[in-house]
């Protein structure tokens, strides 16, 4: 009898506690999920004559690979160390700026960043998608490089 | 470079790793699975990532890292069953009542905490594609984790294992590891339907289902292999050879059902048969290989998806240390007071805390199927791997500070069973 006692003192009530805990959570909203891969297209105006799109365009394709921890992105684009960004993503806003100064191109008085992202969230069921623009501190002309992107799939109940 | 001289060159690597800091750990009287949980830390990207990321790139490039993950996950496969197989509910003879009591309370009391901490991370550390609930039962069962297996062997090092602390330890750890991967087992469940689209009712009769099959299909069937044994004197290689098979269909069907290969392999091993001679000749032929070889690709290539670097700032760190705090007064705590109202001694009680608060690589693959099922984000696995180690850690010197060795002596010698604490970390 003691034992029973015991065991609804010890294990029981905090049974009901975890079941309340579960009530209060569903009132909690976390920000958006922008983990994964993006496929970036850039916008055909601005794309072959911007003089910095050889900062981030290596290849044909763009890939933008977004690690998401709340609000906190880490995001890489090509997986290049040298476009290494870090962002926040605040309701259906993403800004992030570059981490590494790129040698090449020297950073413009008081900028401390070279490349700066600001993109808005458009989710649809299945198909969620991301336009804005990058942003070069130190670009002699057509500073702003517009794109959109796409989600690429991502597995089932993979979040991050 | 060649696929394979990749591989190889990667498994010399690791192994030689995990090896030296094994030795340096258990110079500093640690288990020689800290030194390899931390040998698997300094490879990936949270030091020699960091130190040399060139060298890092050339060692372990990305596109060779499926095959690494293959081999550590079959390692796991047969260490899961490993650990299923020296689940032995003779453990809790004689000390059911207080073992099954004491345990749910250390489990539910660091899973309270835990869903709790989850209230506040939640909109922190995680983002709308993952519920509530699932974020919360899987931090609660983060940190309700023992590791049985690390236990059992500071049990044995420190001479324990034969007193009534050891006793209560070792059964407390056996109900845990049962009720642990339980509950883990439910959390993938509800995680994994409420995405394939598969009813979690049937998701849940299925698996019922497949456990009872095991329990009282598999299970006498699996008992004619110890008569075989005894017959033959020795395991021969049909019989091993049907073990695997065992072992894979079950971590193959319960992958189909959407729960874990891992929880299937788990329960290959509980449905073995348990006589002393059958489990010692099986641990014989299976441990070495996996203890030495394949776990340790497996702590290599958790460290690989460990970037301590996520944990960037303070306030990143301040959620590091709450989690580490929540966990360590869970586990301790509730084990303590359960075991302290159950009418154990206060030092013993404490002694008994601090043993179930070790977490070892249990943790590890619990933290990898949660990072696989996508409940957790990167910074969150490395903050709890983070906690992994340090609960891992802290047992031994408080063990040793708690309950010294010289008020123990040999005093209160009980027979207890062998083969449970083989030697495996």
């Amino acid at each position: 009898m003691k034992a029973v006692l015991l065991y609804l003192v010890l294990v029981g009530a905090p049974v009901a506690g975890i079941y309340g805990i579960v009530r209060l959570g569903q009132d909690l909203k976390p920000p958006i999920s922008v983990a994964g891969a993006w496929n970036v297209e850039l916008t055909p105006r601005t794309a072959d004559t911007a003089p910095c799109r050889g900062l981030i365009v290596s290849s044909k394709s763009l890939i933008l690979k977004v690690t998401q921890t709340g609000p906190h992105l880490a995001l890489t684009l090509n997986d290049q160390n040298a476009t290494r960004l870090a962002g926040v993503v605040n309701l259906e806003r993403l800004t992030a700026r570059s981490l590494e100064q790129i040698e090449a191109m020297p950073v413009a008085p008081g900028m401390t960043s070279p490349i700066q992202l600001q993109a808005n969230i458009d989710r649809q069921p299945g198909l969620d998608r991301l336009s804005g623009t990058f942003t070069f501190a130190n670009c002699p002309a057509g500073t702003e490089l517009s794109f959109t992107a796409m989600r690429q799939q991502r597995g089932a109940g993979a979040g991050h | 470079m060649p696929v394979l001289t990749t591989l190889l060159i990667q498994i010399v690597i690791i192994l030689a790793t995990a090896r030296a800091l094994g030795w340096v750990f258990r110079g500093i009287r640690q288990p020689q699975v800290v030194g390899e949980m931390v040998a698997g830390i300094f490879l990936g990207p949270s030091l020699l990532g960091w130190l040399a990321p060139g060298v890092s790139a050339a060692l372990f490039p990305s596109t060779s890292l499926s095959l690494l993950n293959g081999l550590s996950q079959i390692g796991l496969v047969v260490f899961m069953f490993l650990v299923g197989l020296e689940f032995n509910p003779r453990h809790l003879r004689g000390k059911k009542r207080t073992a099954i009591v004491t345990s749910h309370a250390s489990i539910i009391a660091p899973f309270l905490l835990g869903s709790a901490l989850a209230l506040y991370l939640y909109p922190k550390l995680s983002d709308d594609s993952v519920k509530f609930t699932h974020f919360m039962l899987f931090m609660g069962t983060a940190m309700s984790i023992t590791a049985f297996p690390v236990l059992a062997r500071i049990l044995t090092e420190r001479n324990l294992m034969r007193t009534p602390l050891g006793t209560l330890a070792i059964s407390c750890a056996a109900v845990d590891d049962i009720s642990a991967w339980s509950i883990l087992a439910g959390v993938v469940l509800l995680v994994r339907s409420s995405s394939s689209g598969l009813p979690l009712w049937l998701a849940l009769m299925l698996a019922i289902t497949f456990i009872g099959t095991m329990l009282f299909g598999v299970r006498p069937l699996a008992r004619r292999l110890e008569v075989a044994y005894h017959k033959r004197g020795k395991l021969t290689q049909d019989m091993l050879a049907f073990i695997f098979l065992i072992v894979m269909i079950s971590a193959w069907i319960t992958e189909l059902l959407g729960l874990h290969a891992l929880i299937g392999a788990f329960l290959a091993g509980v449905v073995m048969p348990k006589g002393e001679d059958f489990v010692h000749a099986l641990l014989g032929k299976l441990e070495n290989i996996c203890v030495v070889l394949l776990l340790p690709l497996f702590f290599a290539f958790t460290g690989l998806r460990t970037s301590v670097g996520l944990v960037q700032g303070r306030e990143m760190w301040f959620y590091c240390l709450l989690i580490c705090a929540v966990a360590i007064v869970g586990k301790f705590g509730g084990a303590t007071l359960a075991a302290a109202a159950n009418g154990t001694p206060w030092r013993e009680s404490a002694a008994l805390g601090v043993l179930l608060n070790t977490r070892g690589l249990i943790e590890l693959v619990v933290l990898n199927i949660g990072l696989d099922i996508g409940v957790i984000s990167p910074a969150l696995f490395a903050m709890l791997v983070l906690m992994a180690l340090l609960t891992t850690f802290l047992t031994t010197p408080l063990l040793v500070w708690i309950y010294r060795p010289q008020a123990i002596q040999l005093r209160d010698r009980v027979p207890t069973f062998e083969g449970a604490t083989a030697i495996r970390e």
